[in-house]
């Protein structure tokens, strides 16, 4: 397979018979805006070899994709660009129209985030391949065509290829559409192809294949491969070099072991050592003690939800049951479609469950009439993923964190105002924020003033979807540091969902990781995640990139080994 | 209010073809309801000695209609009519649809259903035609046409909002309002409506211009405001049957009026939506 | 696809005994009942009630819907007062006409405004897509009798081109016979679709040009032309199917002006004609029709609309 030892890689480019592929060179990216001029990229020169996978990381703002789109001319109208981008010989930003288009797709190929969107949604996956082999290999038959097609699928690791030709991109699953993406991408056997948060979108396990594909293209044709990644999981998993970027300038670059091993900049060492690492439970995080004397906060047993028609009803959830105590972190991890949001949901009596039963401070919710049940959430609180809509952007962050007061009718108008600015305190916002508006705020301050909104009314279960997923890095570090210390502080319960193994492993005193619906395994998580006895977990935690290239390597030897009959 | 509102108002002011409908609409305005104060004209005395004369004869800048009334003086209150009825019309199926629409949205199951179905069965019949089985059992006057113009025209902003609160009733805020125990109405009233404003202003605008233009075909068909009374649309159609008399005249101002108006709606519509979702693309 | 087209029938079916329900209620809402309509305002109430009860109108008003029902489920809408005719009779003369003068009508909209909605979306922000906006809603907003003046005017009588009236024939054939006196109101019955439809395809064309898999098209070396004709517009087409079957009802109502303009003798003219003379089973067996016409082709539009979109066909299988 792909696992040659490092030592051949890191011969000079040189020696492997390599050559530049992509020279970039003092290349600066403006937008012309109505009152002003931004700088995205501001002189920055990285250099591509042919057969190495380099690895473009930076958080949102750092330029990266700007970069990337750059190099295939893919800016919009108002992008002003500056700089050299040289293709072999030839000068990209010097390119004629049809000249450029002509190099897109042919030898400089692109993998986009989401293949759903990407992919068009009328078109058949045959007809979108074809299309790219039509463009730049004229002069073939249809049926030819059709061949290479299958050939190119079949490349790209997708079963059954001649049947997908009549497929449409919903009827396949995400990691069958991103292959199908990167299947276009190298149809025509580019020098070069441009991986622009190619995993992102998708699940872990699903990601390791893919990552898996891009080490097999390398290998096999000596295509140079871009991986634009904030991951650092998975620059430590596929790159061979690695470009820092930061506010539009290159950082750092280095081989990817001399990066992690002894990084030289601030900033990287700062990006480092803000990825949350799989850990055994650090000292500080409460210990279950088994049948303890604690309060039972949440309790869930044999929990079943249903969704759909009539008649075409899915389980989503299948007899699932936990047991919160008072100040007790549970972590409920699972992949896309296991269900876990659901259970986060069910368990604030957003959804009715079709069996089962869910109790909260002791009270059956199904039993409850709508005024207890809203007496009873007084004591629960939510927080969401996306900070782009977990706050209504037409009101002010202060009247968004009083709502739960007002919905409540607990104090009034100046004790409200005080406690707004107590628990904007707590969340390390100042009382400043509580005038401005959403748009007004950066991600991780929408998430903080999410999580402010969640403890103005003192809960005593809080429900945590996923409330970091969607932020930077860096971002993400700090607001789970300010949400421990709430936790330890205030001691609420909580149900943090996510999709995390490093995130849960620093949080939670119990896990839980479900799959399709079900509970897979449960248990602290020293054992859980070091140690698991379900096939299920152990490939979950094999599959999730750690940030450190060696110890990734050896991972990947092992999981591999333990695939292979 | 808010700074977001305040940028919209911003964006809307850079469309230029936005801001000159605008400006057109108010002076329409002004010279229909401030007009007659500065030139008075007998509106509902008939003058037969008078009638048909071409602008400029015996002081009369636009002529006079074949009753004798001046025709400048006409079409000011035939654009108090127009514009009174489409405004009210335009503005009450805009609300009537965006409370219905909201709610079917944010109930969905079988509630959503129901209230769609009705809605289903408005849009099937073709408002003409409900208009003019109306208008033979009813005598019109301008309260009963605004009345009417909006029960027939209310059925799409509903299913407009109806959409739009499907959207956002799954928006995170909504949901994390409903953990925290708050209501339906809680939900649309301080939520969902104010943020499909968006769509309902920009709507409301297009179902004014539409009313104007639906107010004009009404009369044409004979149901328009009683005599002594007019709108631009009875206007109109009263001065076709005279053109080849050639007394254009009674034909071409409130021909323009319409024209003018419903052009100067939609133009603000369309500087109002792209107002509206450039601040929601922004992010 | 199967469970799909039954759900709709059946959403359709419901509007459909709606409708009946409001024709029935609006037959019943006339002051004094259908009797003054036909006796006059000078009927004694003896009259009155003595037509009631040959005609049936003095039994319970569920029992009436009953029989109303039956009695259209048999084909049976009535006599005209005024005119000698069934209902029934009228309209199967008329409505075929109605529809050629709107289907025409219609595809010449259509075959216009596609081209040029994409050719706005594609010079968008320029000068010609300004100007062809601004002329396009000023066709919007010019109401159809002041076109139709216009037309009539400038091309029957400055220049004689075309005749000012509907041909009168009784048959399609014979409509189709003198088609030059078809030009005109086809092109008055175009022009307000025509802007409709075109200002939609632009929005439409241009909320998907900011689509992802258009990027990708980009990127793999695809023409801006092929963007917009073949990835783009397959995707607004199958949108723009859906808004016609909205548009119908609209389309039905236009037809009244139109053939009372041009005396076109179709169901617009008829309804026209009979709203003039209170002439009540005309006006309500063509509201029921054309209302039915409606929801059926509301429903053709919607499968057809998930015929073409892979995304619902494939949801369903």
């Amino acid at each position: 397979m792909t696992d040659e030892p490092r030592g051949a890689r890191d011969a000079a480019p040189s020696e492997r018979g390599g050559s530049t592929v992509l020279q970039v060179s003092g290349l600066s990216v403006d937008f012309v805006g109505r009152a002003q001029v931004t700088q995205a990229v501001r002189s920055v020169s990285v250099a591509v070899e042919r057969g190495e996978i380099l690895a473009l990381v930076g958080e949102s703002g750092s330029g990266k994709s700007v970069t990337a789109m750059a190099v295939m001319r893919l800016l919009p109208p108002t992008a002003r660009v500056s700089g050299s981008i040289r293709l072999g010989e030839i000068e990209l930003t010097a390119c004629s129209a049809p000249e450029i288009r002509s190099i897109r797709g042919s030898r400089i190929g692109m993998v986009f985030q989401d293949p759903m969107r990407a992919l068009n949604p009328v078109f058949t996956v045959g007809w979108q391949v074809a299309e790219t082999i039509r463009l730049h290999q004229p002069g073939l038959s249809h049926a030819e065509r059709m061949d290479k097609v299958v050939d190119v699928l079949e490349r790209a690791g997708i079963p059954e290829p001649r049947r997908r030709l009549e497929q449409y991109p919903h009827e396949l699953s995400g990691g069958l559409r991103q292959r199908v993406m990167i299947a276009m991408a190298v149809a025509n056997e580019p020098e070069l192809v441009i991986a622009d948060e190619a995993t992102t979108a998708l699940d872990v396990t699903v990601q390791a294949e893919i990552l898996e594909l891009f080490r097999e293209l390398r290998d096999r044709t000596g295509m140079a491969i871009v991986v634009i990644t904030h991951n650092m999981g998975v620059v430590a998993d596929v790159a061979d070099r690695v470009v820092v970027m930061r506010a539009g300038e290159v950082v750092e670059q280095a081989p990817v072991e001399k990066l992690f091993g002894r990084p030289e900049h601030a900033y990287t060492q700062e990006l480092l050592s803000s990825v949350p690492r799989l850990s055994r439970p650090a000292v500080g995080v409460a210990e279950p003690v088994r049948g303890d004397d604690r309060e039972t906060v949440l309790d869930v047993r044999d929990l079943a939800v249903d969704f759909g028609p009539r008649g075409r009803r899915v389980r989503a959830v299948d007899g699932v049951s936990l047991r919160i105590a008072a100040g007790q972190v549970v972590g409920l991890v699972g992949e896309s479609g296991s269900g876990k949001s659901t259970v986060g949901r069910a368990a604030l009596g957003l959804y009715a469950p079709g069996a089962g039963t869910i109790s909260v401070l002791g009270q059956d919710l199904a039993r409850l009439s709508r005024r207890e049940l809203q007496r009873l959430r007084r004591n629960c609180a939510l927080v969401l993923q996306d900070p782009g809509s977990s706050l209504d952007p037409r009101m002010t962050i202060r009247q968004s964190i009083a709502e739960p007061m007002a919905i409540n009718g607990v104090g009034r108008r100046s004790s409200r105002e005080r406690r707004v600015a107590e628990v904007l305190d707590m969340v390390r916002l100042g009382a400043g924020f509580a005038g401005r508006y959403p748009h007004e705020l950066s991600g991780g301050q929408l998430q903080r003033a999410s999580i402010a909104r969640a403890l103005v009314l003192e809960p005593r279960l809080l429900v945590a979807d996923e409330p970091t997923s969607a932020l930077d890095v860096s971002v993400q570090a700090s607001v789970l540091e300010v949400f421990l210390d709430l936790q330890r502080e205030i001691g609420f319960a909580c149900l943090f969902i996510t999709h995390d193994l490093a995130v849960v492993s620093m949080l939670a005193s119990e896990v839980i990781i479900m799959s399709q619906g079900r509970v897979v395994e449960a248990g602290a998580p020293g054992s859980v995640l070091f140690d698991p006895r379900e096939e299920y977990t152990r490939r979950l935690v094999a599959a999730a990139p750690v940030p450190d290239p060696v110890e990734q390597r050896r991972r990947r030897h092992e999981r591999i080994a333990s695939l292979r009959p | 209010m808010s700074a977001a509102t305040d940028s919209v108002y911003r964006r809307f002011l850079r469309h230029r073809l936005g801001v000159a409908g605008l400006v057109v609409i108010v002076l329409l305005f002004g010279f229909c309801f401030l007009g007659p104060v500065v030139y008075h004209t007998n509106q509902v005395q008939t003058n037969i000695l008078a009638a048909n004369l071409a602008p400029g004869v015996q002081g009369h800048p636009l002529g006079t209609t074949d009753v004798g009334f001046d025709e400048l003086g006409r079409l000011m209150v035939g654009g108090r009519s127009s514009l009174e009825i489409g405004l009210a019309a335009g503005l009450l199926a805009t609300a009537i649809g965006t409370i219905w629409g909201s709610v079917a949205g944010y109930a969905g199951g079988w509630l959503d259903s129901v209230l769609m179905r009705i809605v289903d069965t408005g849009i099937a019949i073709p408002a003409l035609f409900l208009l003019l089985v109306a208008g033979t059992i009813v005598r019109p006057t301008v309260g009963v046409l605004i009345v009417i113009i909006g029960v027939v025209s209310w059925l799409v902003p509903a299913r407009l909002v109806r959409a739009e609160s499907l959207t956002l009733a799954n928006r995170e805020y909504v949901l994390t309002m409903k953990a925290l125990g708050g209501g339906s109405a809680r939900a649309i009233g301080r939520h969902i409506v104010p943020n499909a404003i968006g769509t309902v202003v920009v709507n409301a605008t297009f179902q004014v211009a539409d009313a104007i233009l639906l107010v004009a075909y009404v009369s044409f068909l004979g149901l328009g405001v009683p005599f002594p009374g007019t709108d631009w649309g009875g206007m109109l159609s009263n001065g076709i049957s005279y053109t080849y008399d050639g007394y254009w005249w009674m034909i071409v101002p409130p021909g323009v009026a319409i024209i003018l108006v419903v052009f100067a709606f939609n133009v603000i519509g369309d500087a109002l939506r792209d107002a509206f979702e450039l601040r929601l693309g922004s992010r | 696809m199967g469970r799909f087209v039954v759900q709709r029938a059946a959403q359709a079916a419901v509007v459909v005994v709606l409708v009946t329900i409001v024709t029935f209620l609006l037959l019943h809402a006339l002051p004094g009942g259908p009797a003054r309509g036909i006796l006059g305002l000078k009927a004694t109430r003896i009259q009155i009630e003595q037509f009631n009860k040959t005609n049936g109108f003095d039994e319970p008003l569920p029992r009436q819907y009953w029989s109303y029902l039956v009695r259209l489920l048999h084909g049976n809408l009535g006599t005209s007062y005024k005119l000698n005719q069934s209902v029934a009779s009228l309209l199967v003369e008329r409505v075929p006409k109605t529809l050629l003068l709107t289907a025409m009508s219609t595809a010449v909209a259509l075959v216009l405004a596609v081209p040029l909605g994409v050719w706005q979306a594609l010079h968008r922000h320029r000068v010609g897509d300004h100007v062809t906006s601004s002329l396009v809603l000023v066709g919007y907003a010019t109401p159809a009798f002041f076109l139709a003046l216009v037309l009539v005017i400038v091309f029957a009588e400055k220049w004689p081109l075309l005749p000012p009236e509907a041909p009168q024939g009784t048959s399609i054939s014979a409509l189709l016979a003198h088609f030059s006196g078809l030009v005109l109101p086809i092109v008055t019955g175009a022009v307000t679709t025509l802007a409709a439809f075109s200002r939609y395809v632009r929005s439409s064309v241009l909320d998907n040009l900011a689509e992802d898999y258009v990027r990708t098209a980009r990127a793999k070396g695809v023409s801006e032309r092929r963007i917009v004709w073949i990835h783009v517009l397959r995707n607004s087409l199958t949108s723009l199917v859906a808004l016609l079957g909205y548009y119908l009802p609209v389309l039905f109502g236009g037809a009244v002006v139109v053939e009372s303009i041009y005396n076109y003798p179709g169901v617009g003219l008829l309804f026209w004609n009979a709203a003039q003379q209170s002439d009540y089973p005309v006006l309500l067996g063509v509201v029921l029709v054309i209302s039915v016409a409606t929801v059926v082709g509301s429903l053709a539009a919607d499968l057809a609309q998930a015929a073409i979109d892979p995304r619902v066909r494939g949801a369903l299988r």
